[in-house]
C-alpha cells in the first residue's frame, strides 16, 4: 500500500510546508531528483562488492592454473614452475593479489588472461557489442512480437490464432533455446538450405567490417558496408528467430495479463463510457500495462545474454559466450573474473535503467515517496 | 467499409509492418548469402581459386608458445604457417598412397640453403640463404639463430627445452656464429645427428626476427615474449596474420617476403564452427575449402561424397594411447595392468569409432624404421579370458574399479572410452569414464592424479630418442613409469654411432618390448587425419605435425 | 412436477462428471511421468549404458528410436534418462523452494534491524540480487569447476542457482506481510521474533515461491540439459537428455535426426507436465484457471 507519509510541518517531498529552511531551493532540488541520483550514485558499490566476490569466488575453484600451463608440455622443472607463477602474477598472498586486482580494476585494466597473454579488458571491449548488438536485435523483435500477439489474444479472445498464442505464452520457458537452434539448424540449413552456413557473421568473401563503435551491424552502416549489412543479417536471421521464440512467450504471458487487468482498470472503462475510440482504449490500455512489461523486458534481456553463451557456440558467432567457455575450460582465472564482472556491470546497468523507466512511468514508485514502512 | 482506425486496423497495420521486415530480412537473406550452397562439385568456397576457407574447431589461443600455453593442434598449424625453420624434411610421394608425405630421415633446405656435417659427426653447420627478409622486412642472419634458441632456453615462461634433451641442452656453448650467414651446431654423440636435425626441422626450431623482437624487449619481458603472443608476424614464415578476432575468424596473407616466392594460396580464412556435423557439413556443399577436427563417422562418409575428398596417407603418427598411473592401485601392480591390455577392444574401437580407418599400432616407433619389426613383443589383443585369469593370477578381486579420464573437446576419445567401459566390464574391470575440460586434463597428467588416461598424441620430432621418451618423464609423466633398465637402453642406443643402423635399431626396439611387458601405457591404434577436403584442393603433405601447410596447397584439376 | 425435477439431477450429474474428466485429464501425463520416472529404467529393454548395436542404425525394427553413435539403444536411453533428469529436477526444486524460503524469510525478516544485523541482511539481499545478474548458465558452470560432475554435486549447484528467485519472491511478499496487523499483535503478547516468523509470517508469504516451484523444476530440468549440451554434465555414458541431444547436435548437422529428436521430445514434455499441467491442476480447484 501506498501511503503518504503525513507530517505537521514537512509536505511530502519534505519540504518545509512554510517555504522556509536554509537551503530550502537546494532541498527542494534534491527532494525532487532524489530518486534517480541515489540509484546511480550506488551503482559503484554495487560492482565494487561484485568485484571481490567474483575475485574470491574464481580463486576458490580448485585447480592450479601453473600446472595447467606446464602441463601442456610434458616435461618441466620446479624452477620452471615458479618461473611461471611469477610471470602470471600468481605470487604473493591472497591479500596482494586482491589488493593488487582492485587497484587494477578501478583503471579498467582488468588483466592479462592467463591463457592467451592478451588483455582482458581490451578482448570485452571488442566482443561486448557483438553479444549486446545480438541481445538487443532479439529484444527489440521479441518486444514487437509481443505486442502485435497480445494484441491479437486480446482483441480476438475467441480466434484460434489468440488460443494458440495463449497456449503458446503459457510454455514459458518450456523449450530451451539450445534444443531450438539445433532444431533450426537441422531444418532451415542442413535440409532446406534457406540460410547461409552457421559460420560466423559474414560471408568470408564479404569485405571486412571497418570498426567504428564496434557494433558490427551499425559499423556496416556508417562505414556503407552494404554488402557486409546483407550477409550479416542474412546469417543472424536464425539466432534472432530462434531467441525470440524462446523468449517472446515469457513476455506475452506477463503482457497478457497486465493488458486484461488494464482493460478493466477503471479509468479505460471510464474512457469507455465517455465515448473513446477503440483505438484510444488499447492504447491507453497499453500505457498502463508497460511498467511490469518493463521489468520483464529487463528480465528477458539478461535471459537474451545468458542464451548467447550456447547459441554463440552453435552459430559461431563467438562473443561473450564463447570467451566464458574458453576462460572456464581453461581455468583461466583472470578472464573468468573479468567476465563475471563485465556481465555482472551489465546487468546492473540493464536493472538501472528499468528502474528508472519504470520510475519515471510511474512517480508512486520511487524512492522519495513514502511507501508502507509503517 | 474499411475501418482506419480501431483494432483491426491496427492490427492489418501491424500484420503488414510485420510482414514488410521479414520480407526484408528474407530478401537480404537471400541476395547477399553469396555463398549460395550448391551440390555442384565445383562450388566457389574461396572465390578467385587462390583463397581458401578453412571451418575449425579452434582458434589458436596465442601467436608464440614460449608463453607456456601455445600447444594445441590450433596453434601449432599458426607457426607452421607463419614461422619458417633452418632446414625441413624432403617430402616424396608415397608408394602405397600415392600421397606427398614427409620422409623422416633425410633433410633440406629451408631457411638454410644447405647444411653439412663434419667427418667426425659432430658438427653441424648451417648455411644460411642470402638476402632472406622476416615478414617485417629484417634480414635473416645468425644473429635471428643465436637469439631464438637464447631465448627458448631462458625466457621466463618457456617451457619446451627440454623436449631437446638430450641433444641441444646449452645452445648458448653448442651454437656458434661463423659469420653472419654460417652457425654451427655441435653435439655430444654422432648418433645423435638424426635427433638434432629432426628438432632444427620442426617447431623447437623456429627461426625469430630478432631485430623486431629486440625492439620491443622490456624489462619485465626480456625477450618480448609478451609482446609475441599478442604480436604476430615476427618470424620468416610463408604467411602473416592478416587479421585476426579471437574465437571467430583468422585470415593468413601470403608472405610477400617468403624466400621461395610467389605462393599459389594467396589467402586463408579460418571460422570458428563449433560443431562437428556443421563443420563435415559445410566441406560437402562448399561452404568450406577445408574441414578441421571432424568426427570419424562424417569423414568416412565424406570419403564418399562427390566433390570431396579426404586424405589415406600411409603412415601418420596420430596414437591412441591408454596410460595407467603406476604408483598406486589398481594400477601399481604390473600383472593387473597387462591384464587390461588384454581388455581393451582394440579393433571394435578401430572399426566402431574409426569406421575401419585406423590401423592398429603398439608402439611409438614409426614402422617406417629401417628394420622394424614387431616379433620380440608379446602380442595384446582382446582377450577377456587372458584378462581373467590375469588377475586371478595377481589375486585381485574382480572386478576391478577405476577411473578412466577423457579429454572433453576430442569426442572420438569419448566414443573409445564408452567402447572400453563396455568391453572391459566382461574381462573384469569396472571403468568409470571422466570427462575433464582442457585446464583440468593439462594438470591432472603431471599432478599424477588419473589413474587413467586416453590420449590421441602424435610425436613431431619422429626420431626413436624422442619418441621413447616423450610420454615417460619420471617427474611428470602421467604413468609414473620409472625404470632404470628402459633408460640405459635408450642411453645406450643414443651413444651409438648411427642411430639408424640395425644394432642401433634392435636397441630401439628391445626397449620398446620391454615397455610392452611392462606395460605401464598401451597403445590402441594409429588414426588418421580428421580433416576433409574440396577435391579440388591439391598438395596436402602428410607431415608429423599433422598441420596444414598452406604453402604446399593450390586449386586446380580434381 | 416429478419430471421438472429428475432433468436437472442428471443434468447436474454429467456437470460433475465433465468438471472431474477436466480436473483428472491433466493428472494423466503427470501420472506417466512419475511411472516412467520410478519404473522407466527397469523397463528398458536394453541396458542404457552398455553398446548393445552397431552405431547409428536408423529409428525401427529391434531399436524403436535406433541407436546412436556408440552403438547405445536410443529409446532405452530416453526413458532411463527420465529418471535421472526428473529425479534431479525435483530435488532441486524442493531444495531451492526451502532454501529459498528460509533466505527469504531470514533477509526479509531481519532487513529493518537496526545496526549491523540489519546491514548485514540488507547487503545479502543485494548479493541475492546480484546473483540474477550474470547468467544462470555461467554461474553453473563456474560452481561445477569447484564440485565435479556428480549427481549430488549436481544438485547443489542447481539448487544454489535457483535458489535466488524463489527467496526474492518469499522476500518481497514477507516485506509486505510484515506489516500487517496481525503479526504486530503476536508479537504484543509475548511471541518471539523467531515464533512469530514461522507460525504467522510463513504461511502468508510461501504462497508465490510454492505456485513458482513447477517452473523451478522446469528451469532445473533445461539447466541439467544445458550443463549436459556444454560438455559439462555428468560422466558419460550416463543416460541424460542434454548430454544426449549435445551428442546427437553433430548428427542432426549430418542429416541423422534422430539421436537429437526422440531426447528433445522427452524434455519438452517433462517440462511442460510439471510447469503447465500440474500449476492447472492446482488451480483446477479453484474454478476456471486464468491465463
Amino acid at each position: 500500500m501506498t501511503d503518504v507519509r503525513v507530517s505537521p510541518t514537512l509536505d511530502a517531498e519534505g519540504r518545509r510546508l512554510d517555504g522556509s529552511g536554509r537551503g530550502a531551493a537546494l532541498g527542494h532540488w534534491w527532494g525532487l531528483n532524489r530518486w534517480w541520483i541515489t540509484r546511480i550514485a550506488v551503482l559503484p558499490v554495487h560492482i565494487l562488492v561484485f568485484a571481490v566476490i567474483a575475485f574470491f569466488l574464481v580463486r576458490a575453484v580448485p585447480g592450479d592454473p601453473v600446472l595447467t600451463i606446464l602441463g601442456g608440455s610434458v616435461q618441466y622443472t620446479q624452477e620452471d614452475y615458479d618461473r611461471v607463477q611469477q610471470a602470471l602474477g600468481l605470487n604473493g598472498t591472497i591479500g596482494e593479489q586482491l589488493g593488487r586486482y582492485l587497484w587494477q580494476t578501478v583503471q579498467l585494466d582488468l588483466g592479462t588472461s592467463l591463457y592467451t597473454g592478451r588483455s582482458v579488458a581490451g578482448e570485452l571491449a571488442q566482443r561486448i557489442p557483438e553479444t549486446l548488438e545480438l541481445a538487443l536485435i532479439a529484444l527489440v523483435a521479441t518486444v514487437a512480437v509481443a505486442l502485435a500477439a497480445a494484441a491479437v489474444v486480446v482483441l480476438r479472445p475467441r480466434s484460434w490464432f489468440a488460443r494458440l498464442l495463449r497456449l503458446y505464452s503459457r510454455m514459458a520457458g518450456a523449450v530451451p533455446q539450445f534444443i531450438l537452434a539445433v532444431a533450426f539448424i537441422f531444418v532451415f540449413y542442413a535440409t532446406l538450405h534457406w540460410v547461409p552456413a552457421p559460420i560466423g557473421r559474414t560471408d568470408p568473401k564479404t569485405p571486412p567490417i571497418e570498426t567504428v563503435t564496434g557494433f558490427p551491424l551499425l559499423d556496416a552502416l556508417l562505414t556503407g558496408n552494404l554488402e557486409a549489412f546483407g550477409s550479416t543479417v542474412a546469417h543472424l536471421v536464425l539466432p534472432v528467430v530462434v531467441m525470440v521464440l524462446a523468449t517472446t512467450d515469457l513476455l506475452l504471458k506477463i503482457l497478457i495479463a497486465s493488458l486484461e487487468k488494464a482493460i478493466d482498470a477503471p479509468p479505460t472503462l471510464f474512457r469507455a463510457a465517455t465515448g473513446a475510440s477503440r483505438g484510444t482504449l488499447l492504447l491507453s490500455a497499453y500505457r498502463r500495462a508497460l511498467p511490469p512489461m518493463v521489468t520483464m523486458s529487463g528480465v528477458v534481456f539478461g535471459h537474451l545474454l545468458g542464451g548467447a553463451v550456447i547459441l554463440e557456440a552453435l552459430f559461431g558467432l563467438g562473443a561473450m559466450g564463447g570467451y566464458a567457455l574458453e576462460a572456464v575450460n581453461t581455468k583461466d582465472m583472470v578472464a573468468l573474473q573479468g567476465f563475471l564482472l563485465v556481465s555482472a556491470v551489465i546487468s546492473l546497468i540493464l536493472f538501472l535503467v528499468v528502474d528508472l523507466v519504470n520510475m519515471a512511468l510511474d512517480p508512486r514508485r520511487r524512492p522519495g515517496v513514502h511507501v508502507g514502512d509503517a | 467499409m474499411r475501418t482506419t482506425t480501431g483494432p483491426a486496423a491496427i492490427r492489418r497495420r501491424l500484420l503488414g509492418a510485420g510482414g514488410l521486415v521479414a520480407a526484408a530480412a528474407l530478401a537480404l537473406a537471400g541476395c547477399s548469402s553469396g555463398t549460395a550452397p550448391t551440390d555442384d562439385s565445383s562450388s566457389t568456397a574461396g572465390d578467385a581459386r587462390d583463397e581458401l576457407v578453412v571451418a575449425t574447431s579452434a582458434l589458436p589461443s596465442t601467436f608464440n608458445y614460449d608463453g607456456g600455453t601455445g600447444s594445441g593442434a590450433e596453434n601449432e598449424e599458426l607457426s607452421r604457417n607463419t614461422m619458417a625453420a633452418l632446414i625441413k624434411n624432403v617430402v616424396e610421394v608415397n608408394e602405397t598412397s600415392g600421397l606427398p608425405e614427409q620422409n623422416l630421415y633425410e633433410f633440406e633446405g629451408e631457411l638454410a640453403e644447405s647444411y653439412d656435417v663434419s667427418d667426425d659427426g659432430l658438427v653441424y653447420t648451417f648455411h644460411l640463404r642470402d638476402g632472406v627478409l622476416s615478414q617485417a622486412g629484417n634480414p635473416l642472419d645468425a644473429d635471428d639463430v643465436l637469439w631464438s634458441y637464447e631465448r627458448k632456453w631462458l625466457a621466463p615462461t618457456a617451457t619446451n627445452k627440454s623436449l631437446n634433451n638430450p641433444v641441444i641442452t646449452d645452445p648458448l656453448s653448442q651454437f656458434q656464429k661463423i659469420d653472419d650467414l654460417t652457425v654451427s651446431v655441435t653435439i655430444a654423440a654422432e648418433g645423435q645427428g638424426h635427433l638434432l636435425l629432426s628438432l632444427m626441422a620442426n617447431n623447437t626450431g623456429y627461426i625469430y626476427d630478432s631485430d623486431l623482437l629486440k625492439e620491443h624487449v622490456t624489462a619485465e619481458d626480456p625477450y618480448a615474449v609478451q609482446w609475441s603472443m599478442e604480436n604476430a608476424n615476427h618470424g620468416f614464415g610463408a604467411y602473416t596474420v592478416d587479421s585476426f578476432t579471437p574465437g571467430q575468424e583468422l585470415i593468413l596473407a601470403a608472405n610477400p617476403n617468403w624466400y621461395a616466392g610467389e605462393l599459389p594460396i594467396q589467402k586463408v580464412t579460418y571460422r570458428v564452427v563449433a560443431d562437428p556435423g556443421t563443420r563435415a557439413n559445410m566441406v560437402a556443399s562448399g561452404d568450406a575449402d577445408i574441414a578441421e577436427s571432424i568426427r570419424p563417422v562424417d569423414r568416412a562418409d565424406l570419403a564418399q561424397t562427390e566433390g570431396v575428398k579426404v586424405t589415406d596417407f600411409a603412415f601418420t603418427n596420430l596414437l591412441v594411447s591408454l596410460g595407467m598411473l603406476t604408483n598406486r592401485a589398481p594400477f601399481d601392480d604390473e600383472t593387473v595392468r597387462q591384464a587390461f591390455a588384454y581388455a581393451v577392444p582394440y579393433q571394435s574401437i578401430i572399426d566402431n569409432v574409426y569406421m575401419g580407418a585406423a590401423a592398429r599400432r603398439v608402439g611409438f616407433l614409426s614402422p617406417t624404421l629401417p628394420g622394424y619389426s614387431e616379433d620380440s613383443y608379446p602380442d595384446y589383443e582382446y582377450d577377456p579370458d587372458k584378462a581373467l585369469e590375469l588377475l586371478a593370477e595377481a589375486g585381485v578381486t574382480t572386478p576391478v574399479a577405476f577411473t578412466l579420464t577423457v579429454p572433453n573437446w576430442l569426442p572420438d576419445l569419448e566414443d573409445a572410452a564408452v567402447q572400453i567401459q563396455s568391453y572391459a566390464a566382461d574381462a573384469g574391470f569396472d571403468v568409470a569414464i571422466n570427462k575433464v575440460s582442457l585446464a583440468d586434463y593439462n594438470a591432472g597428467g603431471p599432478a599424477a592424479t588419473f589413474d587413467a588416461m586416453l590420449r590421441r598424441n602424435y610425436a613431431i620430432v619422429q626420431s626413436p630418442t624422442y619418441v621413447l621418451n616423450l610420454l615417460f618423464n619420471p617427474d611428470n609423466g602421467h604413468t609414473r613409469w620409472v625404470s632404470e633398465e628402459y633408460r640405459s637402453i635408450i642411453a645406450e642406443a643414443n651413444a651409438q654411432s648411427d642411430a639408424l643402423a640395425p644394432e642401433t635399431v634392435d636397441l630401439w626396439l628391445e626397449a620398446e618390448r620391454l615397455r610392452l611387458e611392462e606395460m605401464p601405457l598401451t597403445v590402441i591404434a594409429a588414426v588418421p587425419q580428421l580433416n576433409a577436403f574440396r577435391a579440388d584442393v591439391q598438395g596436402h603433405v602428410n607431415r608429423s605435425d599433422n598441420a596444414i601447410q598452406f604453402s604446399n596447397l593450390s586449386i586446380g584439376a580434381e | 412436477m416429478a419430471a421438472t425435477t429428475a432433468a436437472p439431477a442428471i443434468r447436474v450429474r454429467s456437470v460433475q462428471w465433465g468438471r472431474a474428466l477436466r480436473l483428472g485429464l491433466p493428472l494423466i501425463p503427470v501420472l506417466l511421468l512419475v511411472i516412467v520416472a520410478v519404473f522407466g529404467p527397469a523397463w528398458v529393454p536394453y541396458d542404457p549404458e552398455r553398446i548393445v548395436a552397431p552405431p547409428y542404425r536408423a529409428p525401427g525394427g529391434e531399436h524403436w528410436f535406433g541407436t546412436d553413435s556408440n552403438g547405445m539403444d536410443i529409446f532405452s536411453r530416453t526413458l532411463a534418462a527420465t529418471r535421472l533428469n526428473v529425479v534431479v529436477a525435483t530435488i532441486t526444486a524442493l531444495a531451492a523452494t526451502l532454501g529459498g524460503m528460509v533466505l527469504g524469510l531470514t533477509i526479509g525478516m531481519g532487513e529493518s534491524a537496526s545496526g549491523v544485523w540489519g546491514v548485514l541482511f540488507r547487503g545479502i539481499a543485494r548479493i541475492l540480487d546480484l546473483f540474477e545478474a550474470v547468467p544462470a548458465v555461467v554461474i553453473a558452470l563456474v560452481v561445477v569447476a569447484f564440485s565435479g560432475t556428480s549427481i549430488p554435486s549436481l544438485v547443489l549447484v542447481l539448487s544454489i542457482v535457483l535458489m535466488s528467485t524463489q527467496a526474492r519472491l518469499v522476500r518481497t511478499e514477507v516485506l509486505a506481510v510484515r506489516n500487517e496487523a496481525f503479526v504486530d499483535a503476536a508479537r504484543m503478547t509475548g511471541q518471539s521474533e523467531a515464533g512469530l516468523t514461522i507460525r504467522h509470517v510463513l504461511p502468508h508469504s510461501a504462497m508465490p515461491a510454492m505456485e513458482n516451484a513447477p517452473v523451478v523444476f522446469g528451469q532445473a530440468v533445461i539447466l541439467t540439459a544445458s550443463l549436459g549440451f556444454l560438455g559439462v554434465g555428468l560422466p558419460p555414458p550416463t543416460p541424460e537428455w542434454g548430454a544426449m541431444i549435445a551428442q546427437g547436435a553433430a548428427d542432426a548437422a549430418v542429416g541423422r535426426w534422430w539421436p537429437a529428436t526422440f531426447p528433445s521430445i522427452a524434455l519438452i514434455l517433462a517440462v511442460v507436465i510439471v510447469a503447465f499441467l500440474i500449476p492447472r491442476l492446482l488451480r483446477g480447484r479453484r474454478g476456471r484457471s486464468q491465463g
